[in-house]
């Protein structure tokens, strides 16, 4: 069974800490909390799905620190910032970081509830595109040399007389190959295949 | 300003009344010999006297009088003897020239020492404007400590409380909600302690507490206020024998002592006769009371209003706010201390100020 989306909290502040936590309740997921960034980062499993609500200023590593770490190593856990003080340039950098959001303490119970909603979905999403991508992957890694370069050309919207031109082949072969191909991505048409890829490609692969 | 009060105001003034008088003498001198050019030495003396005077107008108009009666001599008596009438002429022409040179330059002079001392007044003036601001300063910092410090309980409450309404909401039980509730409470308390600590520092009724050396925060301060001695002329002496530390806060002392050393240099400068000297002395009477006496030789303290001295806005100086003598009373007080004043025994005041030795 998968593993429940899970809210996690890092906050220096106990009270703080405990609020957001039983705030996060509310929305009816568990809830993990820490104390510091390292403690998160030493229990944090990438392979759990969740969001992560992050305090700027803290003692030792600082959210920021933490937000940078995060994507240094490629996961793309979404984290809503929260920070009692914060300045333009900080809230920019959050940002541009890629942050949900950044709330401003004190803030209200249904601000960070849609944020966390949002901030759930989006970590939904990114999991299941993750998941498609791997799929993906796994049947175009099949195919031999010769069938992607067909594939190549079928999906850039080449008739087969072309393609048999271009790669020197006959009609017939290009048709055989382009069945075969068909068959080993689970495709059964065109649109499909394209569809397939183009999804792959949105990630940036 | 009536005529005759202006009459009595320039009797009153020295300088001016013994200008005039010189200028007369001469004027009867030079009428009845034969002194040519010589007549306007003296006249040149009266105009240097004049510009002691204190009205400004006062020195360019004696040397009017001085032109006019120079001239008015040629009218009155003629030359003796032979004298050409055009060496005539160059004579007075020089004591005008003499005459009117002196003024010109003693005026110019004048002119120069008053706007070195209105500038002296500014830097001052800006000097208590940064004392000011520095103390504003300060306050702006605590307030953004005090803001941030509140924010975190404020956050926690906050969103206990929309917790537990939604929860409520959602058909929770009473004891669902207490430790909710608890940590409501909690956290307003925290709050609440947040807020009397700064009133506690702002109301500083509770010295933060160290190890004092009285010797060391005076020479500190007279350190700090080493030019402005220095410009007044004024005489700083330390007597500083051996004494125990002092169990208190050393900013607030620094302040005690900077306003009673202020107050000392400020009384000696008022005053026009030597010696200008300000003398502080410290000592410990027995082992368990330190004493610092501020002794100058100034105008002394006010009579009969000697208990009024540290009261709130009670001052005698114009542009005094009364508040120096009060918060140092109070922080002498905070610290176990006593602070007075008394006349000195020849002449000036003595502003003393106990505080009890601590160990530990």
């Amino acid at each position: 069974m998968e593993p429940e989306p899970t809210v996690f909290v890092v906050d220096d502040d106990a009270a703080v800490l405990r609020a957001i936590a039983g705030a996060g309740k509310v929305l009816g997921r568990p809830v993990r909390s820490f104390a510091s960034a390292a403690e998160f980062l030493t229990a944090y499993d990438p392979a759990q799905p969740g969001c992560l609500v992050l305090d700027i200023k803290m003692p030792g590593m600082t959210g920021l620190e933490l937000q940078q770490e995060l994507a240094d190593k490629g996961l793309t856990i979404p984290i809503v910032v929260v920070s009692g003080h914060a300045d333009v340039r900080i809230a920019v950098e959050v940002m541009t970081r890629g942050a949900v959001t950044l709330l401003e303490k004190p803030f209200r119970l249904d601000e960070l509830l849609t944020h966390l909603r949002a901030a759930l979905e989006l970590d939904a999403a990114d999991r299941a595109r993750a998941v498609r991508q791997a799929e993906t992957d796994s049947r175009l890694a099949v195919l031999t040399p010769k069938e992607r370069e067909v594939l190549e050309a079928v999906a850039t919207g080449k008739t087969n007389k072309e393609i048999a031109e271009e790669l020197g082949l006959s009609l017939r072969a290009v048709e055989d190959r382009r069945a075969r191909l068909m068959k080993k991505v689970q495709c059964r048409s065109v649109a499909e295949l394209i569809q397939m890829l183009a999804d792959r490609q949105g990630t940036g692969l | 300003m009536t005529a005759r009060h202006r009459s009595s105001y320039l009797l009153s003034d020295r300088p001016a009344v013994w200008s005039l008088a010189l200028t007369g003498i001469v004027f009867a001198i030079d009428l009845s010999l034969p002194l040519g050019v010589a007549a306007a030495v003296p006249y040149t003396f009266a105009v240097l006297l004049a510009l002691k005077a204190r009205a400004r107008w006062f020195a360019p108009a004696l040397a009017a009088l001085c032109w006019v009666l120079t001239v008015a001599k040629m009218g009155l008596v003629p030359e003796r003897g032979t004298t050409e009438y055009w060496k005539i002429l160059v004579n007075r022409g020089l004591a005008l020239f003499a005459i009117g040179m002196t003024t010109f330059l003693g005026v110019r002079r004048r002119q120069a020492e008053t706007e070195r001392a209105e500038a002296e007044e500014k830097a001052r003036e800006h000097l208590a404007t940064l004392a000011r601001m520095g103390r504003l300063h300060t306050a702006g910092q605590l307030a953004t400590g005090l803001a941030h410090e509140l924010n975190q309980p404020l956050t926690a409450v906050c969103l206990q409380a929309e917790t537990a309404t939604r929860l409520a909401e959602g058909g929770a039980q009473v004891p669902d909600l207490l430790p909710t509730l608890r940590e409501i409470a909690e956290q307003s308390h925290r709050a609440a302690d947040i807020v009397r600590g700064l009133r506690r520092m702002l109301r500083q009724d509770e010295p933060a507490p160290t190890q004092v050396d009285v010797n060391e925060v005076v020479r500190a301060v007279c350190r700090l206020i080493d030019t402005q001695t220095r410009r007044a002329g004024v005489d700083v002496r330390l007597e500083l024998a051996p004494v125990p530390p002092v169990r208190g806060d050393r900013v607030q002392l620094e302040q005690v002592v900077l306003n009673l050393l202020q107050n000392a240099v400020e009384a000696v400068s008022g005053i026009t006769t030597d010696p200008r000297v300000v003398t502080v002395a410290t000592s410990s009477d027995g082992p368990d009371r330190v004493t610092v006496r501020f002794r100058d030789t100034g105008a002394g303290l006010p009579p009969g209003d000697e208990h009024r001295l540290f009261e709130r806005f009670f001052t005698t100086k114009p542009n005094g706010m009364g508040m120096g003598l009060a918060i140092s009373r109070s922080i002498v007080e905070a610290h176990g201390g006593q602070v007075w004043a008394n006349a000195a025994p020849d002449r000036g005041a003595v502003f003393t100020f106990t505080l009890p030795a601590g160990k530990g």
